[in-house]
This record gives C-alpha cells, sequence and structure tokens, in this order.
C-alpha cells in the first residue's frame, strides 16, 4: 500500500514543481478546506445485518419498530471532512489538483430497533463508525471570470482508506462487533468555484462527487465469536468551504 | 407535526424578515422567486428492498424560494410541495417486498448557506450546503390488498447548486439542483415474506434530486 501512495505522490511532485517566474504560464495554489458529507459509508450493509437481524439495506433496512419497545431511529451517518490541495493551474484554463482528505462520522449511526431473536422480539442497540482518508488527484478546465473569480471543473481518482465498524447489542444476550479496514481508488468529480478577495487570496467552495467501493473484506474483529463481512464504500456527495492561496498574483 | 410547522415556518419567516432589514436592506439584495421542478424516483423503494424491480414514482414540485445576498455569500430557504405525476409501483415478487404501489407527496422546508459567485450584473453561479425538513403524506397500498396513509417527518443534509441570469434589475431567473438525503423512520408494516415478524419496517426514502426553473423579484 505504501509504495502506491509514494509513486503518486512521486508523479505530483514532478508536476507541481514550483514555478515562480512572473512570465511563466504556470501559477500553484495551495487551500485548506472543512466541509461535510451525507450518507457517509453509504447504506453500512454487512451480512450479519442481513442474516441475523434481517437487514438487506444495512443500516436503512435495520430500523424496524414495534408496539412496546422504545426504539429510535438509526439515522445514515452524515461525515465531517478537511483538507488540504495543491493545485497548478496552467495557460490559465488548466488545472490539475492533488489532495489530503481525513474524514469521520459525527452524526447518526446510533439508535435502538427491534428483531426477532429466535421467535422472540428482542430490543437492539445498533452503532456504526465510520473513518478513513483519502488523496484525490484531478485534471480539469478553468473558467476565469474577469480578475475576481474561477470556476473549475475537474474530474479523476483518488486513493481512500477506510475503517468501519459496528456494534449490535442486545439482553439476548448477544453482541456483534465487526470492523472493516480496506481500499479503493474511487472516481472524483469536483465542481469548485473561487472568489478572490485579492490577487493571492480567494474563498472557495466545491462540490465533490466520490464513486467507488472495496472489495468485500472479511470482519477483523477477534473475540465476538462471528465473523462478518463488508463492503467499504466510499461513494458520495461532499460540500466544502475553504480559502486558496495563489503563489503568484492571478 | 403540524404543532412543528406551525412553529417552524413563522419562525423562519420572522428570521427572514429580521435578516432582511438587518443586512439585505443595506445590501440591496433580498429576493422572492417562485419555481417549478421535479423528481425522479421518489420515495425510492430499493433502500428498503434492493432486489425490488420497480416502476419508479416521479413527481413535479412546487415552490416559493426566499433569498438573502451579501457580496459572495447567500442564505435560500423557502417551501415546496411535490405533486404526483405517476405512482410508484412494485412489479415483481411484491408478495416478497409487501408493496405494490407507493404514492409520496411532501412538503420541502429547506435552508441553504454558501458562496455565490456573481457575473459581473449577468447573473451568478451558486453552491451552498444545508438541511430540508420534510413531511410527508400519501399512501403505500400493501400486498395483502389494504392500504395504509404515510404520514412521516424527516430531516436531511445536502446541498443546493444554482446559477440566476439577471433579466432586469428586479427580476432574474434561476435554475437550481438541489440534493437531499433524508429518510424518515419506519412508518408503515408491509404485509410480505420480507416482514415475517409483522414489525413496522417500510420508511419514506425523501432522497434524490431535484431540478427547479424559476423567476425572483428582488424586492430589496
Amino acid at each position: 500500500m505504501y509504495y502506491k501512495l509514494f509513486i503518486v505522490f512521486c508523479c505530483c511532485a514532478i508536476v507541481l514543481v514550483p514555478v515562480f517566474s512572473l512570465a511563466s504560464p504556470f501559477n500553484q495554489a495551495i487551500s485548506l478546506y472543512a466541509g461535510y458529507i451525507p450518507s457517509l459509508g453509504g447504506n453500512l450493509y454487512s451480512y450479519e445485518q442481513e442474516n441475523t437481524f434481517g437487514s438487506a439495506t444495512g443500516i436503512d433496512g435495520i430500523n424496524k419498530s414495534q408496539t412496546g419497545f422504545s426504539t429510535s431511529q438509526i439515522h445514515r451517518l452524515i461525515g465531517a471532512t478537511g483538507g488540504i490541495n495543491f493545485k497548478v493551474a496552467m495557460y490559465d484554463f488548466f488545472a490539475i489538483r492533488i489532495g489530503a482528505n481525513y474524514f469521520k462520522n459525527v452524526w447518526g449511526g446510533k439508535g435502538k430497533t427491534v428483531y426477532n431473536n429466535a421467535g422472540t422480539d428482542t430490543l437492539l442497540e445498533c452503532k456504526y463508525i465510520f473513518d478513513g482518508f483519502d488523496v484525490p488527484l484531478t485534471f480539469g478546465i478553468v473558467i476565469p471570470f474577469y480578475k475576481d473569480m474561477k470556476i473549475t471543473f475537474s474530474c479523476g481518482v483518488a486513493y481512500a482508506w477506510g475503517r468501519y465498524k459496528n456494534k449490535f447489542e442486545s439482553d439476548a444476550p448477544l453482541t456483534y462487533k465487526g470492523k472493516f479496514k480496506g481500499s479503493a481508488y474511487p472516481l472524483v468529480i469536483n465542481t469548485e468555484g473561487e472568489y478572490f478577495i485579492n490577487e493571492k487570496f480567494a474563498v472557495s467552495t466545491s462540490l465533490s462527487y466520490y464513486r467507488g467501493t472495496t472489495d468485500v473484506i472479511k470482519d477483523s474483529k477477534k473475540g465476538d465469536g462471528n465473523t462478518d463481512y463488508a463492503p467499504i464504500d466510499f461513494s458520495g456527495y461532499r460540500f466544502l468551504l475553504g480559502i486558496s492561496y495563489y503563489f503568484k498574483p492571478i | 407535526m403540524f404543532k412543528k410547522a406551525i412553529i417552524y415556518i413563522p419562525l423562519l419567516i420572522l428570521i427572514f424578515i429580521v435578516c432582511a432589514n438587518t443586512f439585505a436592506f443595506a445590501q440591496r439584495y433580498f429576493g422572492v422567486g417562485i419555481h417549478v421542478g421535479g423528481q425522479h424516483d421518489v420515495g425510492d423503494l430499493t433502500t428498503f428492498y434492493p432486489a425490488a424491480q420497480t416502476e419508479p414514482q416521479n413527481s413535479a414540485i412546487f415552490g416559493v424560494a426566499i433569498r438573502l445576498s451579501i457580496p459572495f455569500f447567500f442564505i435560500r430557504t423557502g417551501g415546496d410541495a411535490s405533486f404526483t405525476i405517476n405512482k410508484g409501483k412494485v412489479l415483481e415478487d411484491q408478495a416478497t417486498v409487501g408493496v405494490n404501489q407507493y404514492n409520496v407527496q411532501y412538503t420541502m422546508l429547506p435552508l441553504y448557506a454558501g458562496l455565490q459567485f456573481p457575473l459581473r450584473d449577468r447573473g451568478a453561479f451558486y453552491l451552498g450546503g444545508g438541511v430540508s425538513y420534510f413531511y410527508g403524506t400519501g399512501s403505500v397500498k400493501l400486498s395483502n390488498g389494504t392500504s395504509q396513509d404515510i404520514d412521516a417527518t424527516a430531516y436531511g443534509a445536502g446541498f443546493l447548486a444554482g446559477m440566476q441570469l439577471h433579466v432586469t434589475s428586479s427580476f432574474s431567473l434561476y435554475m437550481e439542483w438541489i440534493y437531499v438525503d433524508a429518510r424518515s423512520k419506519p412508518v408503515i408494516t408491509t404485509t410480505g415474506t420480507y416482514n415475517a415478524n409483522n414489525y413496522k419496517d417500510l420508511f419514506i426514502d425523501y432522497s434524490g434530486h431535484r431540478i427547479m426553473i424559476g423567476v425572483m423579484y428582488y424586492v430589496l
């Protein structure tokens, strides 16, 4: 895994060689940003949720209720994300971007449902956790508007690593724990707008869409008496706000 | 549910009156718009039962947009109501899924904020994130032939991307794309073999993309 990252960084270092000459058609920018990811990890499907708890759609289908049971809705995860990216703008109209992002669930993924435990309705407490990082590399077209705005559309691929954990507990007694770690290369589409406060600084907003999942991964949690299987889904939208600094005045 | 709506709607209006008087008047940039639009696959049943072969529901959307702008920042709220164009149908294996047909109608209260990129005096491109509140009604026809009414609320997070074209100094045309990720708690007990234990298991999925086009009048 590390040699792949090394190759990606070497390629990017070559592309991102600083070009400070004012006459050069290249410019560089660095951006810091933060935002959120609705539905982080998708529906968080795993085999045991279907086999034991009757949900073929992970966190969506596990929500059930029954008279006499105090259940609470288990929402899909909303993730927070933050990161940094480097951009080389070429001839005003083209750009290559490489970034590094961290993401983690901050809301949702907890609650109580009911399931059938060998003929007996049983309350089940559920918990889902998802975090990871990704390194997107995209190439795109820039549309500059006068001297105060740029809109960029780019696409490419990311290296993404994720960790997904789940836990199901009931008074049966029963405890199922799953832990899955893996990586994938999701496709990335990004639309970004930058509004320049002065010649070098801009506030930015972007909307990204990732599409990609890992293969099905075997549960790495030991000692809970069962083995679960799940893919890690990196697909979804990301909304970001940030600031950019351009090395040369635009 | 209606109590919540009665509290939230005047609260939103009050916030915007205050905002309009505080900021928009100074910036002369407060707009009210009306729009029409649509959504495909309303109430997407495959998030409930992934193998369901469905004829998706399509809905038209009519709504009001309230927009507050300062130089490169905007807040957008309003209200939208959906009207069914065609009901959703489960085409195969209804006895397993437990649903034959569904008709989801909803009212959406969006609240989004973000950056806007004015294109001189010709228009603006804008991109924002936020939340939407849904109140859904309609009905679900179950596999045993009975019908149950939908009464389901949900909150969801999403984003909004749009463009405005300033036609005159007061009027603009706008197009918006709103994506929201929102599901209710289970509100209906399906009657298929998938729900052998008769739990309340069917939730209403409001998630999806909405495309809208409208006209905005800038009051200030």
